[in-house]
């Protein structure tokens, strides 16, 4: 018997995604199966089975590797955002380039010392110069 | 069914958050809507890829040359997919590739300039890929399906090239005072075309975009955006930015920042900024040199 490769759309603007395979005798029989094994719980609006044989398989996992260090395109390339920000915000420090201008209060950092102290209102009251400017090292930086 | 109410139906239907696939019925202004936008946007790619390959022979390192190559193939590389859903629409990739490198359409404002130093392509990889990032994020909700899904590759991809124009710009900043500053006169230059980048303040009932639901954000909603993403980043950094009146505004709940000359504006982008006939010119010669490739694939059709 052969194996039929099963495809669905979740939404009618999804691309056909691939969720799993039957074997069957048939393209009639092989739908008849995908419908049942993958489709009975609302999972899609459509889906299709493609025969695996009528499939043009690349096969060469060795050409999909990376030959040499290829992780400038990756995401995973470039590390470490938190402690490079860091280090140029102290290197501004040390330049004495400090800008301090109003701005939003950061409601994504965690560490309370990124966030504005002044509160909400005034957006002078900080005064020390470092109001809301991001991590500890520009604040502890100035000497 | 007339064509008016056949409209009235589809405009319901956009209304309603509904999508449109290429092969729905699709009112003309439309479509003409979907095709020039989209168009632009490939054309965009294509162009906006030159600036950065310009830098390729001169990347500070290894690493940076590889990456830099990476970045400008996938930018192309996006270009090529938005011609293949723009066509769909109803012209072909030879006429709008033709109208481009003819000058006869448009591409963003930003890739018609200059770039001086090793700081213009920080600024490129982070502040401009940040806007272009920003825009395309929020056109995750367009109407246009298909264009939609090219979207959601080409928005991966471009973070991880803002990614890569983050930690540029980090090293420029950790380093000596002639990398800040040479930063910081790139930020100075691009100031003015990443502003105008957004486009002008649009009245949301005189936008064609908007009303079709191809855009679902106005061109100040994805300024503001940007600001709040970005400027307190540069201000961290100790890099200031070249308008005085930019500051959030606490009791507006939004950023003030100074209108730049709209004027320059559409001169650069129909075709008059200071590197258009450069770059114009580069993409017609390796339109012409690399015919023969187009002309080898075609080969089989042909004998067929």
């Amino acid at each position: 018997m052969e194996r039929w490769e099963v495809f669905g759309k979740r939404t009618v603007d999804d691309p056909w995604t691939s969720v799993g395979a039957v074997h069957a005798p048939d393209d009639e029989m092989a739908l008849l199966l995908a419908k049942e094994a993958f489709f009975r719980h609302g999972e899609g609006v459509d889906f299709a089975v493609v025969r695996l044989a009528d499939m043009h398989i690349f096969g060469r996992p060795d050409l999909l590797a990376f030959a040499t260090d290829k992780s400038y395109k990756l995401q995973s390339g470039y590390t470490g955002m938190g402690d490079k920000r860091r280090a140029a915000a102290t290197r501004a420090q040390e330049a004495g380039a400090v800008v301090d201008r109003p701005r939003p209060v950061d409601k994504r950092a965690l560490n309370p010392s990124h966030r504005r102290r002044d509160g909400a209102a005034g957006s002078e009251a900080a005064g020390s110069g470092a109001a809301g400017s991001g991590a500890e090292a520009v604040e502890g930086g100035g000497g | 069914m007339s064509y008016e109410s056949k409209t009235a139906d589809f405009r319901a239907h956009i209304a309603a958050g509904g999508k449109v696939e290429a092969s729905d019925w699709m009112p003309d202004e439309y479509r003409q809507a979907a095709l020039r936008f989209i168009e632009m946007h490939a054309n965009s790619e294509i162009m906006g890829a030159l600036p950065e390959r310009e830098w390729i022979a001169r990347a500070p390192s290894l690493r940076r040359k590889l990456s830099l190559t990476a970045k400008v193939q996938d930018e192309v590389g996006h270009g090529h997919m938005l011609y293949r859903v723009a066509e769909d629409l109803g012209k072909s990739r030879e006429a709008m590739i033709a109208d481009l490198i003819a000058g006869r359409t448009k591409f963003h404002n930003v890739f018609h300039y200059p770039t001086y130093t090793w700081g213009d392509v920080g600024v490129i990889g982070f502040l401009i890929d940040g806007a272009a990032l920003v825009t395309q994020k929020a056109l995750l909700e367009s109407s246009y399906a298909p264009y939609v899904r090219v979207l959601r590759r080409i928005c991966a991809e471009e973070s991880l090239h803002q990614r890569h124009g983050e930690d540029l710009v980090l090293e420029l900043c950790a380093g000596s005072d002639e990398q800040r500053q040479m930063f910081q006169e790139a930020v100075n230059r691009w100031w003015e075309p990443v502003m105008q980048f957004f486009g002008p303040p649009s009245k949301p009932e005189g936008d064609v975009l908007l009303a079709w639901g191809l855009k679902t954000r106005t061109n100040e909603q994805l300024r503001q955006r940007f600001f709040d993403t970005y400027v307190p980043k540069l201000w961290d950094l100790g890099i200031s930015v070249p308008d005085p009146a930019l500051a959030f505004d606490d009791v507006a709940g939004e950023w003030r920042w100074t209108q730049p000359n709209w004027d320059t504006f559409w001169q650069v982008v129909k075709g008059n900024g200071p590197m258009t006939e450069t770059r114009l010119a580069w993409r017609r010669w390796m339109h012409e040199a690399h015919g023969w490739v187009r002309e080898t694939m075609d080969e089989p059709r042909l004998a067929a």
